[in-house]
């Protein structure tokens, strides 16, 4: 009984997920650098004929088209919680092993030391 | 043995500590809040709760620090912070976006406290999770070390 609930369950997941990936794979990119009023690449590849007469030239075009995007004044948190925020979540799971292998590794030697003091 | 106690147990270490203990916990919630307006952010506020552990112990050693410092409530908290991470990038699934995209960032106003949406609850979010894991591992290790000293710890 319990065995088939599970396998029920994760059919029920595994078929959301497909639907959501489905569904995410057809939609518009969140960034693609195109529809921007700078177009960055070609900026990238054509220096020269870029406006300079701002002082912070590729600063401005950044922090304009984040503004735009997420209402954010921080950019490197923009980024890593907003554009890369999968990136964050795969740091925070690493954290989350790090604590569990200290744990065992420090259990484990505390264990032993009681034993041999006994 | 007594050396060690004596070492620990300083009165000007846990005056010291007790005094400076509010502004740490002050600076570390600072830094957690404002990740989204300034420098810093979740994962380097939340390092700073070491040093809050590592004031208690210096000042009161082990058995305070962990009678002040639950190392259960830290692993429920570290769970509880992943999982709510994963729930808010899941909202953008439940509206209709992409996995991890910002849906509430019209909310507050820019520049503000709260403001850009899903980035300040994550950051919050993730400001707990290293929090209580840097402080599980950090009691762990001081846990050694009172075993390693003896008597303290027990």
């Amino acid at each position: 009984m319990k065995k088939y609930l599970t396998y029920v369950s994760l059919a029920v997941i595994l078929v959301a997920g497909l639907m959501a990936a489905a569904r995410m794979a057809a939609m518009p990119r969140t960034y693609e650098g195109q529809n921007a009023t700078v177009p960055v690449a070609q900026l990238q590849q054509n220096p020269e004929s870029y406006d300079d007469s701002t002082a912070d030239g590729a600063a401005a075009v950044i922090v304009q088209q984040n503004l735009a995007k997420s209402h954010e004044v921080n950019d490197v948190t923009s980024i890593v919680f907003d554009f890369r925020g999968y990136d964050t979540m795969g740091e925070a799971f690493i954290l989350i092993t790090a604590v569990a292998g200290a744990a065992v590794i420090l259990f484990t030697r505390r264990k032993e030391g009681e034993d041999g003091k006994e | 043995m007594e050396k060690n106690n004596r070492q620990i147990k300083s009165v000007i270490l846990s005056s010291g500590g007790d005094s400076l203990l509010p502004f740490v916990l002050v600076y570390m919630s600072y830094i957690i809040l404002h990740g989204h307006l300034s420098p810093g952010g979740g994962f380097q506020g939340g390092v700073l709760f070491v040093a809050a552990v590592l004031l208690i112990y210096f000042g009161h050693g082990y058995q305070v620090a962990t009678r002040a410092v639950s190392f259960n409530l830290l692993h429920g908290g570290e769970g509880a912070a992943s999982t709510i991470y994963v729930l808010l990038a899941m909202m953008g699934v439940a509206v209709g976006a992409q996995f991890c995209q910002n849906v509430l960032f019209t909310h507050g106003a820019i520049g503000e406290l709260y403001s850009a949406g899903t980035i300040f609850w994550m950051n919050v979010t993730v400001g707990v999770k290293v929090l209580t894991g840097i402080g599980s591992i950090t009691l762990l290790m001081l846990s050694l070390v009172a075993d390693r000293q003896g008597g303290d710890a027990k």
